[in-house]
């Protein structure tokens, strides 16, 4: 029985055999509303469902904290396969679940049990001044002394040329890592 | 005779799967029961634009029952930050609800940890949306941990910490 559907399912990704080349081309331009037709559509729109809610989320970016990285008006997908099988690391970018419909990117640049601080723009990891290249606008924030908790990450963007205060950064769970854009 | 004995026996076995039904609708998990009550207390503490002194005060005194005797809320380094009998409770809600015209508390991601029999912890997001009557919009999200003790059969909030998603 199970054998015969599957059989039946195969033939409606066929549906061109036996017709000449000229009839297979305008089928498959204008294809037939018949049965197989619908099954291919179904199929079709059930995996890319599957793949765009739970493996390739689209995320549009909105801001431009991550220039020049990512640019404001971009695109990307949140691969979510990315930490299945290991652990954020320092320097990663990943896309965090911050509200419901927003998530941010962002580059962490701490793990947990770092000590960090900014000073004049230079971010100092576990008192050592870390050369960062990805950073190209000019910076002067300051930041006290902070050690990241078990179970955290700390994150930040690399366009450090706004005001501290209006950029979005921070310590935050290493459960609300979605995962990582795709490019 | 014969012929009323299938009848009965239809009304019998209707009887019998209506009890089955009735029996495993009421019995509802421990996780559901504590997500219910968490969607109850951002419910009740919430104020819609229509809602009456009245319905403000019974939304406020019902909440009472959603606490155990002595509540500790931890808010950061706020003066907020104690311990809070439901009575208080109550009275603190009423009172920020003097503050909205309307606000809207909002629980995602519920996240429940039966710890041991009869505690349970609970994280969760939670966005606060509303309108003072000053006019200012608000429009966060925060970062909830409730736990949860069973008291005479009802789960009951006993500690509450709310934090920021992102700490700079």
């Amino acid at each position: 029985m199970l054998k015969k559907l599957l059989k039946l399912y195969i033939e409606c990704w066929r549906p061109h055999r036996g017709e000449s080349a000229s009839e297979a081309i305008t089928h498959f331009y204008v294809p037939k509303l018949d049965g197989p037709f619908l099954v291919r559509i179904i199929t079709i729109v059930a995996v890319g469902y599957v793949i765009f809610s739970f493996v390739l989320i689209p995320e549009i970016i909105v801001g431009a904290s991550m220039e020049p990285t990512y640019f404001r008006r971009g695109f990307t997908f949140c691969w979510r396969g990315k930490y299945l099988f290991s652990s954020p690391k320092r320097g990663d970018i990943v896309i965090i679940k911050f509200t419901k419909d927003v998530s941010l990117l962002k580059r962490i640049i701490a793990l947990p049990g770092d000590n960090l601080y900014i000073r004049n723009g230079t971010l100092y990891l576990n008192g050592i001044a870390q050369k960062e290249n990805y950073v190209k606008k000019p910076c002067d924030w300051n930041l006290p002394p902070r050690t990241v908790a078990p179970g955290n990450v700390y994150v930040i963007g690399d366009n450090r040329s706004m005001s501290i205060g209006r950029h979005k950064f921070g310590e935050v769970s290493q459960k609300r890592i979605n995962g990582a854009p795709l490019w | 005779m014969v012929k009323y004995i299938k009848y009965i026996a239809i009304i019998l076995i209707l009887i019998v799967i209506s009890i089955i039904v009735f029996y495993f609708s009421e019995k509802i998990s421990p996780e559901q029961q504590i997500e219910n009550q968490i969607i109850k207390f951002l419910s009740k503490a919430s104020k819609s634009p229509g809602d009456k002194l009245s319905t403000g005060l019974l939304k406020s005194k019902s909440l009472e029952s959603l606490f155990a005797p002595h509540c500790r809320f931890s808010v950061g380094v706020s003066s907020f930050s104690g311990n809070y009998t439901p009575l208080q409770i109550s009275n603190n809600s009423m009172r920020c609800r003097t503050i909205f015209n309307r606000v809207r508390f909002r629980a995602y991601d519920i996240e429940i940890n039966l710890i041991s029999q009869g505690t349970a912890t609970v994280n969760f997001t939670a966005s606060i949306n509303g309108l003072t009557k000053r006019g200012e919009a608000i429009d966060d999200y925060k970062e909830l941990t409730c736990k949860l003790r069973s008291i005479e059969g009802k789960w009951l909030i006993y500690a509450i910490a709310i934090r920021e998603i992102m700490k700079k």
